[in-house]
């Protein structure tokens, strides 16, 4: 929004053009009458705020001279004249408000906003939506999925100018003219770099469709809204992004009115908790909580409270289960009412559910025998991140889960019902932070034989002591990740989410060999990770598929008819934009002469058949993890024009 | 099209208001709405509406028994009911496809959409 402040009083003109830039307004300012018809001859504004007493031209003839052009922008005009008549003087000149000095700035503000939203639209609307990203012109907040975005002034204004006109492409040239104040002298750089920073803050927010697109040779414009849907003949009357700001404000306001008794459903359910621990509930106890955290779930589903949704029908599940919890569930049930009370507190949203639910939780399995309170906070924290957290109270417990009671049981189902990650907590409690000698041996016996089963299977450790010997020791017995405690509950999910694989599923993986039989069984190994596997027996189609397929991961065979392996690895190679992706030898050849004839053809590892394929998964993932890395680093770079 | 008229049967009335704002914003229709199977019969039996948007679970007469008595009334019986259900397993899609109603939107649903997937179920036009 830019407005052309036109006063005389410097002392004045600087307050409001501080405030008013706090407020997000870019400011023009001119001291006198003549001046500011230059200006609002030559610039757009959204508004003009007039002093009545000016040298050469005053307010209300230049209000008058304006008009009379069929001049439409709001005009507020000042004055310390506080006559009735002054005040009916100054609104048949043209003015649209009129405001007597000495004032408080709070109020002019607050007329500034009233006359946009006067003109700006038939309806109030004070919420400005594209999909789940939501720009309150009242508060200047900008949220994405209820959670604030920051923003420079400038990138707000272009947000806001943007999801205003969804519809407009903008050249550089009218961004400056409608963003930029005169005395700035920015140049067409300066609106690249700024919807570069813009860009690049919504992307780390989270959103990944481009908000801001690039019309080449033409300038930018808003792009399509995650929840647009197609285009089609129904309702030509709202634009889609309307439509949105529309529904988002009535959702809210619909909510305000209705909290209350979400709220006292969730009373309820802390109330229900408490039965449950003291004496469990009967059959009719039991119906009656799941019908009303079933209607709460379908509440907030319909308000766009994802989390709250989805907790409530967690404790829906549990409630299905049996009138008597086990120790384990109800600890479990205190803390899905617990985060659900936080998840109230977030604001609604607009959600389309019909983009499906996420493919996978991540399943922990949290050891803890000690129940220290910063363990449950970290549970609350997981399950509000949409962890599934298993927890074990003893080792024997997590020995029955993870199936270390029947060592030779480790086939590939026994591997489907595994965590993704076991996260064990070595640490006492604040007064003790060593635990006791029996339970330490007991903890690493369990690590041992838990690396020893599962190799593959991620093992965080929080613990008191992270020195160097102690860290070393715990990687001995097959700790992935050690965490020196004191650690934040948000420290160790960064962790997990570091640890864990499971943003490798679902990669692509691209198996070239020209014995079938040996492609079957690599796919069978393969199978647990769910890795998407294109296998290929005739290398003379690699290319072709290749291209179409644009695998993540190569695993190549050495001797095929008409190609061999090294070969095709030249080839890949030979494109520039194929140098990190990574290729892994996967041969019967043990001898060294034929593995660094790999390496020199540009392999990133080389594993010999039959005898360290117990190794392909770990090797596999180790590559995804750095190419990823890599990708990513090379995406952030790329996040500009 | 011609502006319709749906009667929305939910106990719930946020879950009212909310698919009211919807089906307005999305495509103008028309909404009346009933706070129980008993209220919404009755609207039903006066206001003829083109569709009947039906919340399964409702205390004292659910959504299915709803529709059951909307069935059996000859006044009603050729008004086309979605069920709006959070209940969608193998059991319960069996089941609203034996007693015949006309479809089924699983809640929550797409607020943007939600006229769209009507009209797709009862082959209108938007």
């Amino acid at each position: 929004m830019k407005i052309l402040l036109v006063d005389d009083d410097n002392a004045l003109a600087e307050v409001l053009i501080q405030q008013l830039t706090v407020q997000n307004y870019v400011v023009d300012r001119v001291a006198d009458g003549e001046m500011g018809w230059s200006y609002a001859s030559t610039f757009d504004y959204d508004l003009i705020v007039l002093d009545w007493v000016l040298p050469s031209l005053d307010g209300l003839q230049l209000c008058q001279r304006l008009r009379s052009g069929g001049y439409g922008v709001p005009i507020l005009l000042l004055s310390s004249k506080n006559q009735q008549t002054d005040k009916i003087q100054g609104l048949e000149a043209g003015a649209d408000d009129y405001l007597v000095k000495p004032f408080d700035v709070k109020e002019l503000i607050a007329r500034i906003q009233a006359l946009v939203r006067r003109t700006s639209s038939t309806e109030p609307q004070p919420i400005l939506a594209w999909g789940n990203l939501c720009l309150d012109p009242i508060s200047c907040n900008v949220t994405y999925q209820g959670y604030p975005v920051a923003l420079t002034a400038k990138e707000y204004a272009l947000l806001e100018l943007f999801l205003r006109h969804s519809h407009q492409v903008f050249k550089a040239s009218t961004l400056l003219d409608q963003i930029w104040s005169s005395d700035e002298f920015p140049s067409e750089a300066t609106v690249r770099s700024h919807i570069r920073g813009l860009r690049r803050k919504l992307k780390a927010a989270g959103i990944t469709t481009n908000v801001i697109e690039t019309v080449r040779g033409l300038g930018y414009r808003l792009g399509t809204s995650p929840t647009d849907t197609p285009p089609t003949q129904k309702n030509n009357a709202l634009s889609s992004a309307e439509r949105q700001a529309q529904y988002l404000a009535g959702l809210m306001q619909t909510w305000q009115t209705h909290k209350g008794e979400s709220l006292k459903r969730w009373n309820y359910l802390v109330t229900l908790s408490q039965t449950l621990k003291e004496q469990g509930l009967n059959e009719q106890q039991r119906l009656q909580a799941q019908q009303k955290v079933h209607s709460l779930a379908g509440t907030l589903g319909i308000f766009g409270l994802v989390e709250g949704h989805r907790l409530a029908l967690q404790i829906e599940q549990l409630l299905a289960t049996a009138t008597s919890l086990s120790p384990r569930q109800i600890a479990q049930f205190q803390v899905l009412v617990t985060t659900l009370g936080h998840a109230l507190d977030n604001p609604p949203q607009l959600v389309s559910w019909t983009e499906g639910p996420p493919t996978h939780l991540p399943k922990i399995l949290l050891l803890d025998v000690t129940g220290a309170p910063y363990i449950q906070q970290l549970m609350a924290l997981a399950v509000t991140q949409g962890l599934e957290v298993d927890i074990a109270t003893s080792t024997d417990m997590a020995a029955e889960i993870l199936g270390l009671n029947a060592p030779g049981d480790n086939n590939l189902d026994a591997l489907a019902e595994l965590p993704d990650l076991v996260l064990l907590n070595l640490v006492g409690s604040d007064n003790a932070l060593d635990l006791n000698e029996v339970s330490l041996q007991l903890l690493l016996q369990l690590m041992s034989t838990l690396s020893q089963q599962w190799p593959q299977l991620p093992l965080v450790l929080i613990t008191p002591q992270g020195d160097f010997g102690n860290r070393l020791d715990l990687v001995r017995r097959g700790a992935a990740m050690v965490l020196e405690y004191p650690v934040s509950p948000a420290e160790i999910l960064e962790a997990i989410d570091q640890a864990t694989y499971l943003r490798y599923r679902h990669s692509k993986i691209m198996l070239v060999d020209d014995d079938s039989h040996y492609l079957d069984k690599a796919m069978r190994l393969l199978k647990p990770w769910h890795f998407q596997i294109t296998p290929l027996a005739n290398p003379s189609r690699f290319w072709t598929i290749f291209n179409q397929i644009m695998p993540d991961v190569i695993i190549l065979d050495i001797e095929m008819p008409g190609i061999n392996g090294f070969e095709l690895c030249k080839v890949i190679r030979s494109h520039p934009q194929w140098q990190h992706l990574p290729i892994i030898f996967l041969s019967i050849h043990a001898d060294p002469a034929t593995q660094s004839q790999a390496f020199a053809a540009g392999a990133d590892d080389y594993i010999t058949k039959f005898s360290q394929e117990d190794n392909l998964v770990l090797r596999i993932l180790n590559r995804l993890k750095r190419y990823h890395a890599w990708c990513n680093q090379e995406s952030a770079l790329l996040t500009v024009d | 099209m011609n502006s319709k008229l749906i009667l929305i049967i939910d106990d719930e009335e946020p879950i009212q208001k909310v698919v009211r704002l919807s089906l307005k914003l999305e495509a103008n229709w028309q909404i009346i709405c009933a706070s129980s199977g008993l209220e919404g019969i009755d609207l039903a039996e006066h206001h003829h509406p083109d569709a009947i948007l039906l919340d399964v679970m409702m205390p004292e007469i659910d959504g299915i028994n709803t529709f059951e008595r909307l069935n059996k009334n000859v006044d009603t019986q050729h008004i086309p009911v979605i069920l709006l259900t959070a209940k969608t397993g193998t059991a319960e899609k069996r089941l609203f496809q034996k007693i015949g109603v006309t479809g089924v939107i699983t809640k929550p649903f797409d607020p943007l959409t939600l006229a769209s997937q009507i009209a797709k179920l009862l082959q209108w036009t938007l």
